[in-house]
């Protein structure tokens, strides 16, 4: 006999239920169906704009990254074709959607035409030395790659695990830890000695 | 000298993301956006001959006098803007209709029997013009003219930075303006951009009156290959991105998730068949695509990353681990977790080693006992730590 079979059971009827909800609100999106995507939107925005809210830092052109993230998961949704996996792929669309505009940014910036931006916290971060903090953390991450700056994010801003990294950056297991690895070197370099231990 | 841990401050500083009222905007606007964008194409054949009918009836109504388009109550000259938070649509007598984005600012410039002039002076709006009705209608964005006769379009102006973004979903339009020798036209499901140098950008000055500043043009241009060379031969600082290359390149399809053709793709450049020609990552990724698929070369590419050792190699093995434990073959999989564990074990120690106790159980094997025990030493709160012990408390 198999050690845990009734929880297995219990988790398999959990699992299909919620996959066949996921296979409805895919197929009605692909329809165009409004109030399906309304019921997308109203589902994933949560997890879509702290994604892009963490990764950017506040940042003025979020919105647009929003919609653009949505825009491109409505286009492509026919792609999904295991429902459960949905939720890691509309990670994926967003972190991508992400990486786009920061590799614009650091495109224009050779060229001058993108300032820092980090006057953008001055308004609302009340609290003196937290505005240092966080003016200094974003700082160094805009020195950072696209896939590094968002491997950092995600585990420490956003509690990821190695395989959610993985998932959300479309990557092997082995390329989000060497990443992440490297990440953590850098951004010791140049905001300060990093805590150990930090990757297990 | 340790540095504090910056992110857990950062983390309670800067919340969830934006209020309410800025989701219930991004809400609208692509409630507002999918409207105006078509659904997936579906197989309408049957429709022949009811189509028929309906074409013979529009000519009928092609031909009846129209009214002139202008929106109930809007005089020529008026100006119309959109707040921040929620978009204008202004819907004319002929079912021609304009949306203008949150931000946005236009204004009805002409309007009578034979042609409709809108400005946008700033920001993005969304356009349907009813085909037909003999009247040409011009989107005109700072020194640009967009000239339709029956199409669904977008057409995006920042003032600021004189840049301007065209997007046909139906129908075809025509563009001219400064540095265009001849009109461009622009067809469905192709985009323009416009915009000067960035140097020049850089000199631009700032906009004389304080009007709302629209959301910047999205970043995705592609230009078909006829319009790039009008483009080129203007001389002028255009956007363009050509098309992609005609062979499928299994990288790229990879990158963008389709595995199938990626696969495929892999299969005709004889790399499935060669994989030594393959870096660690590579082969990895394309053997994890290949597990998923189904695709009967999985195993024999996942066996040979295992072989080159290394942190793919790890997972691979713990990839081929989950390969065999979906065909059932237990003793392969108890093999390929173990290679896992033991290729990097601060990865895989926790994640292999409660497949791995599954499947013991399941061969009835001594050493899952000993295993539950190490088990709950190293993980006590781990997802397998329940089964774990029942196995050490069973026996």
């Amino acid at each position: 006999m198999s050690v845990g079979a009734p929880k297995a059971q219990h988790l398999n009827a959990v699992t299909e239920a919620l996959e066949s909800e996921l296979a409805l609100l895919i197929a009605g999106v692909q329809r165009r169906d409004r109030k399906v995507i309304g019921h997308f939107f109203d589902r994933f925005e949560g997890e879509v704009n702290r994604i892009v809210w963490s990764l950017l830092g506040a940042d003025p052109e979020h919105d647009d990254i929003v919609h653009h993230s949505f825009a491109e998961m409505i286009e492509n949704i026919g792609q999904v074709t295991r429902p459960i996996a949905l939720r890691g792929w509309v990670r994926a669309v967003t972190v991508n959607q992400v990486r786009k505009a920061i590799r614009g940014r650091r495109w224009r910036r050779l060229f001058g035409s993108v300032n820092e931006g980090l006057e953008r916290f001055d308004s609302w971060v009340p609290d003196e030395a937290r505005l240092e903090t966080i003016r200094r953390v974003y700082r160094v991450l805009d020195t950072l790659s696209p896939e590094l700056r968002t491997v950092l994010v995600l585990r420490h801003l956003e509690g990821y695990e190695l395989s959610e990294l993985a998932e959300a950056l479309r990557c092997s297991l082995a390329t989000a830890k060497r990443w992440l690895a490297r990440a953590e070197e850098l951004f010791s370099k140049r905001h300060g000695p990093w805590p150990k231990g930090s990757t297990s | 000298m340790t540095a504090e841990n910056p992110f857990p401050k950062v983390r309670e500083t800067l919340g969830d993301g934006p209020g309410d009222a800025h989701r219930q905007m991004q809400r609208s606007r692509l409630l507002q956006a999918t409207a105006l964008s078509p659904a997936p194409r579906r197989d309408r054949r049957w429709l022949f001959w009811p189509a028929m009918a309906i074409a013979f009836a529009a000519v009928l109504v092609v031909m009846w006098p129209k009214p002139k388009p202008r929106p109930a109550g809007v005089a020529v000259g008026t100006e119309f803007s959109a707040p921040s938070t929620a978009p204008v649509t202004l819907t004319f007598a002929d079912e021609s209709h304009v949306t203008l984005l949150p931000g946005g600012l236009a204004q009805l410039e002409a309007s009578d029997d034979t042609h409709v002039d809108v400005r946008l002076t700033s920001g993005h709006l969304d356009a349907k013009v009813t085909k037909h009705t003999g009247r040409v209608w011009r989107y005109l964005a700072g020194p640009y003219a967009v000239r339709v006769t029956g199409t669904e379009l977008s057409v995006s102006w920042h003032p600021g930075l004189s840049a301007l973004e065209v997007a046909v979903q139906e129908g075809a339009v025509e563009v001219t303006g400064p540095g265009l020798s001849a009109p461009v036209a622009v067809r469905a499901g192709e985009r323009l951009r416009r915009s000067p140098a960035v140097t020049e950008a850089k000199a631009a000055p700032p906009p004389a009156e304080d009007v709302p500043i629209a959301e910047a043009a999205p970043a995705t241009v592609q230009v078909k290959p006829h319009v790039a060379a009008k483009l080129a031969e203007a001389k002028t600082d255009v956007e363009v991105t050509k098309p992609a290359p005609a062979p499928p390149d299994w990288h790229a399809l990879l990158a963008s998730g389709n595995r199938k053709e990626a696969l495929a793709a892999a299969e005709t450049s004889g790399v499935l068949t060669r994989p030594e020609l393959l870096a660690s990552p590579e082969l990895l990724r394309l053997a994890d695509a290949a597990r998923i698929e189904g695709h009967p070369r999985a195993e024999n590419l996942l066996t040979r990353c295992v072989a080159r050792g290394g942190d793919e190699g790890a997972e691979a093995a713990f990839l081929l681990g989950k390969l065999h434990q979906d065909r059932g073959e237990i003793a392969q999989a108890v093999g390929a977790f173990r290679d896992a564990i033991r290729l990097d074990p601060g990865t895989y120690d926790e994640l292999a080693s409660g497949r791995l106790l599954e499947l013991l159980v399941q061969l009835n094997d001594p050493s899952a006992r000993d295993l539950a025990r190490e088990y709950l030493r190293k993980h006590p709160d781990g997802p397998w730590a329940a089964a774990a012990k029942k196995v050490v408390g069973e026996r």
